[in-house]
C-alpha cells in the first residue's frame, strides 16, 4: 500500500462513475480498458497541471493492477511525482514496490535510479553511501545494454553513482562509469553531465588539458533543454577554470591579470560566497546581502543580522551570523541546538556554516573549537571535530567533502576527513592574521591574510603556488579584506571593506 | 519461259558499312530446332493416333474383322473432329484417309457397299487424286467401288501452263506447280494461274464426272522478279518505301531460320535500291541492275542483329546480376567486369549483392552503342510493410514510406511486405509482440533476433529492413518504426515513433538513414575551446606532430578570424573547418603572448568513429552502410576504420561478443590519434563485458596499449583515451567488478 497524503474523495468518485450498473462499492473497472482510461486520465491531469490528481490515477492502477505492465509505468510516475512534492517518503515505497513487483520492467531501472538518489540524499555515513552506490550499480548492472539497448535510467544512474563514487573518494569507479556513459550510451543530458563530471575528475588530477576538452563537448553539444543549458554554462566555467589555473601558468602567464571593484555590493562588505552558476552573494557590515548575477546585476537583496561568513547549497543561500544561520530565499534563521553536554542550548558564536553532504549543516563553533555536522531537520548528528584548533576562523570543503579549517592563530589550514578523522596540517603559513579560506573546483586552496592584505593559493597538497596583493593586477590595492571566494571559473572574489566587493579575473 | 540470271558483285556498300553477310554460325543451325516444345506435343497425338490405327489393323487382319470398324469408326470421327477445329495438320489428314479407307475395305469386305462407297466417296472429295497407298493390296470389289466413286466424283484436269513453274489454284486451293493431267472434283470450278514477274490468269471452267478437260494457257511477263533467301525470315523489301514483299518463315516457321524462297516483283530494267529490313536488325541496301525482264537470283541475304554492348563493372562477388529480370551467368567469382552485347533499346539492370547492398540503374542502348556502367552498391532498404488493423492508416503509412524512402539518395529502397510478413511470422513476430517490445515493459519475452536476422538476410536479402506497427487496430494515431540490419551488423532493431499526422517524424527518420557516412574528416591537431577568460576561441592544447603545431600554433593563442572572418565560438570554427577537404589551406589570425599574426594551417585527415561522433547515427542503418561501403572498396574507407566503426556499432548495440568478433584481428596504424590502441582499448572493453572474469587479464594489456601515449577516440582531434584507460585499470586491478 503507498501512503498517498491529500484529498483523494475526488478521485474516488470518479471512479464510482465508471462503473457498470451491478457494482455499487469502489470495485475497479477490469482489464485493458480500465487501465488504458486510468492512465490516459492521468496523463491528461499531468498535463493539466494537476499533480495530485495525477498521482491519485496512478495510486489506483497500481493497486488494482499490480501485475499489469502499466503498473510499473504508474509505481515510476508515482515515484517522481511525490519527489517532486516533496513526500520522500512515499516516493521512496513507491521505488521499493516497483523494483519488488516489477523487477524486469524497463521502469525498475528508474525506480533504483530514483531510491539511489533518495537514498544519497539522506545518508551521513558511508555505510548509507554503500547502500546508495549499489542501488544505483543496480539500474546498470540488471539493465544492461546488451537487453535494454534503449534504457534512458542507465546513464542517470551510472552519473549519480559516479557522483557518490566520488564522495567516497572512489575516482577511478567514478571515471569508468563516466567514460562508460559516454563512449556507449546514447547521446542525452546525461552524457553531458557524465562530461562534467570527468572534466571535474580530470581538472582535480591536473589534467586540465582533457578536462577542457571534454567541457568543450558539452558546450558543443548542448541542445535547447533548461538542462543542457545550464550543464553548458558550467562547462563554460569550467573552461575558464582551466584556462586560468592550467593554461595561463603553463604558458608562464599570470593566473589573474585584471581586477575590478563591482558595483551594487551593500557598504562594507563582510562576506562573500559564489554559486555554481556564477551568481555571486556578497554581505556588509550592516546585514544585508545583496545577489550580483555573473554579469553583476544585483538578482535580489535581504536584510539580516551582520553577516560573518555566506556560502550556497545550490539555489539556496545562508548566512552565518553570530548565533544562527538565515537562509534564503526561505528567509529561515536557523538555531542550531548545543550538544547535550553544553550549557547553552544553541550553538554561538557561529563561525561558519557549510551545507554537508545530502541536506545537512556543518558548524564552525570558536568556543569551544569544533565542527559539528546536523542532519536536515538540524539534530545534532556528530561532533566531527574538537580539541584540535587554538581559533578557528574559516571552514571550506573540498570536492570530495574532506573539512578544511583554517585557524587564524595557529596560522594553519588543517584537513580532516569528510567524517572528521585525520586532522592532518596542510599548510601551516607566516600570515599576519590569516582571515578567510576558500577552496576551489580543482582543490586548490586559498588563503587571505588581512593582515598581510594579501592571498596565497596553494595546492591540493598544500604546496605554495602564487600570492596576490596587496597590489592586484589591474592597479587595485587591497585595503582591508575580509573574505575571499573562487568562483566556478577561477575568479576570485574578495569582499574588501574599504574598497568593496572586487573580482580578480 | 523465264531464265534465271545471278548478280555478281551488285551489292552496294552503303555510306557507312552495308555489307551482306551470313554468319556461318547461323546459317549451319539445323532447321526446326527452337521449336522443339511445339514438335512434342504434335508428336504425343500422333503416337496416340498410331497406335489406335495399328489395333486396329491388327484386328482387321485377325479373324473378327468386323470387330475393326467401330475402331476405325473411333479413330475417324477423332480426327473429323479436329478437322473441324482446323487442328488438323497433314499426317492427321493422311490419318484420316487411311482410316476411312480401312474402313471402307472392311464393309466392302461385309459387302456394305453402300458404306465402303460413302468412306471412298469422303477420302476422294478430299483428295481427288487419291490412290490406295503402297503396301496395301486391295479386293477387286474395293478397287471396283473406288473406281465408280472416282467416276461419279471427279474429273481429270490436263492443263499446259507457260511459264511451267506457274502456280495453279483451283478454287482457291493450291495445286502446285501443274503440267500433265490429274484428277480434281467434278463441276463447276475457278482456275487462277499465277506466277510472280508474270500477269494473272483467272477463268471459269467445269470438270464433267469421268471426263477429261485439257487447257493451254501462257502468262504475260510484266516485270522482272529478284529471288532471294533471308536470313531471319519477315524481312520486308523496301522500294522507293513500297513494301515489296516480306519473307515468310521455311518449314515450321521460326522466324530465326532462313526464310523460304521469296520473290521481289514488280522490278523494272534500270538501278533500284533495294532495302531489306526488319526490326532489331540492322538493315541492308541493295543496288540492283535490272537488264531484261527475267527472274534473277542473288545469295541468300544474312540481317545482323542490332546490338549495342554494355560493360558492367566491378560487379562484387557472389551478386546476383538481373538484366530485364533476366538472371545472368557470371564468367568467374570475385569483383568482374561483365560485358553483354543487347539489343538496343531501354533496359533495366539490378545487381543484388545481399548485405553488400544493391545496385540498380536504367539504361539506353542505341545499335552499336558502348555503354559502360560502374557498380556502385547502395544499401538495400527492404520495407517490410505495415502490421495493424486500421486499414486506412496502414495503407496511408505504407504509401507515405514508399513515396519518402523512394527519394533516399543514398539506398536502394525495394519493398516486400508479402515475403516480409512470412518472414516475420516464421519468426513468431506479430504487431501485438511488437507493440510490448515498444512499450518496453518487459512484459514479453524478446524474440530471437539472430534467428530473425539470418531468415531476413537469406530470405529478402537486403543491408537493412523496415517495418512500421501502428499504435492502434482501430484507429492509429502514430507508428513505431523497426529498423533491423543484416549481419554482420546488430542483430537488435532500432524504434522511432512518430505520429501519422505530421511528416516531420519520418522526414527526420529519412534524413538520418541519408546523412553521408563520413569516416574521415579534417583535422587541425589543436583543441579549441571557449573560455570566459578570452575574447576570442582559445587553443586550449596542440598535438605535437599535428598541422597545427606544424602551422606554429600554440596553447594559449586564441583564434580571430579564419580567411580574414571573424570567428565568434569554437563551434563555429570547428563547423567552417569541417566543412574544407584535407590538404585546404586556412589562413588564421591569430593573438598570443602579446602579439597578432597569421598562420597557414594546412588541415589534416583524420579517420572517424561515425557512431561516436553523431548523436543522431541510427546504428542498424550505419551497420548498413558500412557493410555496403566495405563491399565496394572504397579507398577512402580503409578496411581498418569501417572494422572499427562496426566494432563500436555492436559495442553501442550491447553485442560484445560479436564486436569483439569484430574488433580482433584489426591492425590500425599505430600513429597518435585514431588507431591501433584505440582498438585495442575497445576490444578490452567488449571482451570485459563478454566475461569479466575470463577476460580481465587480457582486458588489462589491451586498455593497458592506451593508458599512455596519445590515442583517441571519435577522431584525431577527439578526446584522449589516456585518462579513461588508466581510470579502467585501475579499477581492474583494484577488484572484481559486481555481477548482476
Amino acid at each position: 500500500m503507498i501512503v498517498r497524503p491529500g484529498p483523494v474523495v475526488g478521485g474516488v468518485l470518479a471512479v464510482v462513475c465508471w462503473l457498470p450498473a451491478p457494482a455499487v462499492t469502489l470495485a475497479a473497472p477490469q482489464g485493458e480498458e480500465a487501465i488504458q482510461r486510468l492512465r490516459f486520465e492521468a496523463a491528461q491531469l499531468e498535463q493539466e497541471g494537476d499533480l495530485e490528481g495525477a498521482l491519485h490515477k496512478y495510486e489506483l492502477l497500481s493497486e488494482q493492477f499490480p501485475e499489469a505492465p502499466a503498473a510499473a509505468e504508474a509505481l515510476l510516475r508515482l515515484i517522481v511525482g511525490n519527489r517532486e512534492l516533496g513526500r520522500d517518503e512515499v516516493a521512496e515505497e513507491a521505488a521499493r514496490t516497483l523494483i519488488r513487483t516489477h523487477p524486469r520492467s524497463r521502469h525498475a531501472a528508474g525506480g533504483y535510479a530514483l531510491l539511489g538518489q533518495l537514498q544519497a540524499e539522506r545518508a551521513v555515513d558511508e555505510a548509507d553511501l554503500d547502500e546508495a552506490r549499489e542501488t544505483l550499480e543496480n539500474a546498470v548492472i540488471l539493465f544492461p545494454r546488451a537487453a535494454y539497448t534503449d534504457q534512458p535510467w542507465r546513464a542517470e544512474a551510472a552519473v549519480r553513482g559516479a557522483r557518490v563514487a566520488q564522495r567516497q573518494g572512489r575516482d577511478a569507479e567514478a571515471a569508468r562509469a563516466l567514460a562508460d556513459i559516454i563512449d556507449l550510451e546514447p547521446r542525452s543530458k546525461w552524457t553531458a553531465a557524465a562530461r562534467l563530471e570527468l572534466a571535474g575528475l580530470l581538472l582535480d588530477q591536473g589534467d586540465w588539458q582533457e578536462a577542457g576538452s571534454l567541457l568543450q563537448e558539452v558546450v558543443d553539444d548542448a541542445g535547447d533543454g533548461e538542462d543542457e543549458r545550464a550543464l553548458a554554462a558550467q562547462a563554460e566555467s569550467r573552461l575558464a577554470l582551466a584556462h586560468r589555473l592550467g593554461l595561463r601558468p603553463a604558458r608562464g602567464e599570470q593566473r589573474w591579470q585584471s581586477s575590478r571593484v563591482v558595483g551594487g555590493a551593500p557598504e562594507r562588505p563582510s562576506a562573500v560566497a559564489a554559486r555554481r552558476d556564477g551568481q555571486v552573494a556578497v554581505s556588509g557590515a550592516k546585514g544585508s546581502t545583496v545577489v550580483l548575477d555573473s554579469t553583476g546585476r544585483v538578482v535580489s537583496r535581504w536584510t539580516h543580522e551582520e553577516a560573518r561568513r555566506n556560502s550556497w547549497r545550490d539555489t539556496e543561500l545562508l548566512v552565518a551570523t553570530t548565533e544562527a544561520a538565515a537562509t534564503f530565499p526561505e528567509r529561515r534563521n536557523l538555531r542550531f541546538a548545543s550538544p547535550p553536554s553544553d550549557k547553552k542550548p544553541t550553538v554561538r558564536p557561529l563561525v561558519a556554516v557549510e551545507p554537508a553532504p545530502f541536506g545537512g549543516w556543518l558548524v564552525l563553533a570558536a568556543k569551544p573549537a569544533r565542527v559539528l555536522l546536523y542532519e536536515p531537520g538540524r539534530r545534532l548528528h556528530e561532533i566531527l571535530v574538537e580539541g584540535k584548533g587554538r581559533e578557528p576562523i574559516d571552514l571550506a570543503r573540498d570536492r570530495r567533502g574532506r573539512l578544511l579549517v583554517l585557524d587564524q592563530k595557529a596560522r594553519s589550514v588543517t584537513r580532516f576527513a569528510a567524517g572528521g578523522a585525520g586532522g592532518d596540517r596542510l599548510i601551516v603559513g607566516g600570515w599576519e592574521r590569516a582571515e578567510a579560506l576558500a577552496v576551489d573546483p580543482a582543490a586548490n586552496v586559498y588563503v587571505l591574510d588581512r593582515g598581510q592584505r594579501r592571498i596565497e593559493m596553494f595546492d591540493r597538497d598544500g604546496k605554495r603556488l602564487t600570492g596576490l596583493g596587496p597590489s592586484l593586477p589591474g592597479g587595485l590595492e587591497l585595503e582591508r579584506p575580509a573574505d575571499l571566494t573562487v568562483d566556478a571559473a577561477g575568479r576570485i572574489w574578495i569582499a574588501d571593506s574599504r574598497l568593496g566587493l572586487i573580482v580578480v579575473e | 519461259m523465264a531464265t534465271m540470271r545471278r548478280f555478281d558483285g551488285l551489292f552496294m556498300a552503303g555510306a557507312v558499312a552495308w555489307v551482306l553477310l551470313i554468319p556461318a554460325a547461323a546459317s549451319a543451325q539445323p532447321p526446326g530446332e527452337a521449336g522443339a516444345v511445339a514438335e512434342i506435343v504434335e508428336e504425343d497425338l500422333g503416337e496416340d493416333i498410331e497406335a489406335l490405327l495399328a489395333e486396329a489393323e491388327e484386328v482387321f487382319r485377325s479373324a473378327d474383322q468386323p470387330e475393326s470398324i467401330p475402331m476405325f469408326e473411333r479413330i475417324i470421327l477423332l480426327l473429323e473432329r479436329l478437322q473441324a477445329e482446323g487442328a488438323l495438320d497433314e499426317q492427321g489428314e493422311g490419318w484420316l484417309k487411311l482410316g476411312l479407307f480401312r474402313r471402307a475395305e472392311a464393309r466392302s469386305n461385309l459387302l456394305d457397299e453402300d458404306g465402303a462407297k460413302a468412306d471412298l466417296a469422303a477420302i476422294l472429295r478430299s483428295d481427288p487424286a487419291w490412290e490406295v497407298p503402297a503396301g496395301y493390296t486391295v479386293s477387286r470389289l474395293l478397287s471396283d467401288l473406288l473406281r465408280g466413286v472416282r467416276d461419279a466424283e471427279t474429273g481429270v484436269l490436263d492443263p499446259l501452263i507457260e511459264p511451267p513453274d506457274a502456280e495453279l489454284y483451283l478454287d482457291g486451293q493450291l495445286l502446285g506447280p501443274v503440267s500433265g493431267p490429274r484428277h480434281v472434283l467434278a463441276g463447276e470450278r475457278l482456275l487462277r494461274v499465277r506466277r510472280p514477274g508474270f500477269a494473272e490468269i483467272e477463268q471459269p471452267l467445269t470438270i464433267p464426272p469421268g471426263g477429261s478437260v485439257p487447257i493451254e494457257l501462257t502468262l504475260e511477263r510484266t516485270s522482272a522478279v529478284v529471288w532471294l533467301t533471308t536470313r531471319p525470315a519477315g524481312v520486308e523489301v523496301v522500294l522507293r518505301g513500297e513494301v515489296l514483299a516480306v519473307s515468310l518463315p521455311a518449314g515450321q516457321g521460326f522466324e530465326e531460320e532462313a526464310s523460304a524462297e521469296l520473290a521481289v516483283e514488280g522490278l523494272m530494267p534500270g538501278e533500284q535500291v533495294l532495302t531489306l529490313r526488319k526490326e532489331g536488325y540492322r538493315p541492308i541496301e541493295m543496288l540492283v541492275k535490272i537488264g531484261e525482264l527475267t527472274d534473277y537470283a542473288i545469295d541468300p541475304v544474312g540481317l545482323e542483329r542490332s546490338r549495342g554492348t554494355v560493360t558492367i563493372s566491378r560487379v562484387p562477388a557472389a551478386a546476383r546480376v538481373l538484366l530485364d529480370g533476366e538472371p545472368q551467368t557470371l564468367p568467374g567469382e570475385g569483383p568482374i567486369d561483365l560485358r553483354l552485347e543487347l539489343p538496343p533499346g531501354e533496359h533495366e539492370l539490378r545487381v543484388e549483392a545481399g548485405p553488400a547492398g544493391l545496385f540498380e540503374s536504367r539504361f539506353e542502348l542505341a545499335d552499336r552503342q558502348l555503354v559502360e556502367i560502374a557498380v556502385r552498391l547502395r544499401p538495400g532498404l527492404v520495407l517490410l510493410g505495415v502490421l495493424g488493423g486500421d486499414r486506412v492508416a496502414a495503407s496511408e503509412l505504407e504509401m507515405r514510406l514508399a513515396e519518402r524512402f523512394g527519394r533516399l539518395s543514398r539506398w536502394a529502397v525495394v519493398q516486400r511486405a508479402e515475403r516480409g510478413f512470412e518472414l516475420l511470422r516464421a519468426a513468431g513476430i506479430d504487431r501485438a509482440l511488437m507493440r510490448v517490445l515498444a512499450a518496453d515493459t518487459g512484459a514479453a519475452e524478446p524474440p530471437d533476433w539472430a534467428a530473425l536476422q539470418e531468415a531476413l538476410d537469406r530470405g529478402l536479402a537486403g543491408s537493412a529492413y523496415l517495418l512500421a506497427v501502428l499504435s492502434d487496430d482501430l484507429y492509429a494515431s502514430r507508428a513505431d518504426l523497426w529498423l533491423w540490419s543484416a549481419a554482420p551488423g546488430p542483430t537488435r532493431p532500432a524504434r522511432r515513433q512518430i505520429a501519422l499526422g505530421d511528416g516531420g517524424g519520418l522526414d527526420a527518420l529519412a534524413e538520418a538513414l541519408d546523412r553521408p557516412l563520413r569516416l574521415s574528416a579534417p583535422w587541425i591537431g589543436a583543441r579549441i575551446v571557449d573560455s570566459a577568460a578570452a575574447d576570442s576561441p582559445l587553443v586550449l592544447s596542440i598535438e605535437p606532430e599535428g598541422p597545427a603545431a606544424a602551422a606554429g600554433l600554440r596553447a594559449g593563442d586564441t583564434v580571430r578570424a579564419i580567411g580574414g572572418q571573424p570567428v565568434a565560438s569554437a563551434l563555429e570554427l570547428t563547423e567552417r573547418i569541417a566543412g574544407s577537404p584535407a590538404g585546404h589551406e586556412l589562413l588564421l589570425q591569430i593573438a598570443g603572448q602579446g602579439e597578432a599574426r597569421s598562420v597557414s594551417l594546412t588541415l589534416g585527415v583524420s579517420p572517424v568513429v561515425a557512431s561516436l561522433s553523431d548523436p543522431s547515427a541510427l546504428d542498424p542503418a550505419l551497420a548498413a552502410r558500412l557493410a555496403s561501403l566495405e563491399a565496394n572498396a572504397d579507398a577512402s574507407a580503409p578496411t581498418w576504420l569501417v572494422r572499427l566503426n562496426r566494432g563500436v556499432v555492436l559495442m553501442r548495440s550491447g553485442e560484445w561478443r560479436r564486436a569483439a568478433e569484430a574488433l580482433r584481428g584489426i591492425q590500425a596504424p599505430s600513429a597518435a590519434g585514431v588507431g591501433q590502441a584505440t582498438v585495442d582499448y575497445l576490444l578490452g572493453i567488449a571482451l570485459l563485458e563478454v566475461d569479466h572474469a575470463a577476460y580481465r587479464d587480457t582486458a588489462l594489456g589491451l586498455i593497458g596499449h592506451a593508458a599512455d601515449g596519445r590515442a583517441r577516440l571519435e577522431h584525431n582531434d577527439g578526446p584522449l583515451l589516456a585518462p579513461r584507460a588508466r581510470a579502467r585499470l585501475e579499477t581492474l586491478l583494484g577488484g572484481a567488478r559486481r555481477q548482476p
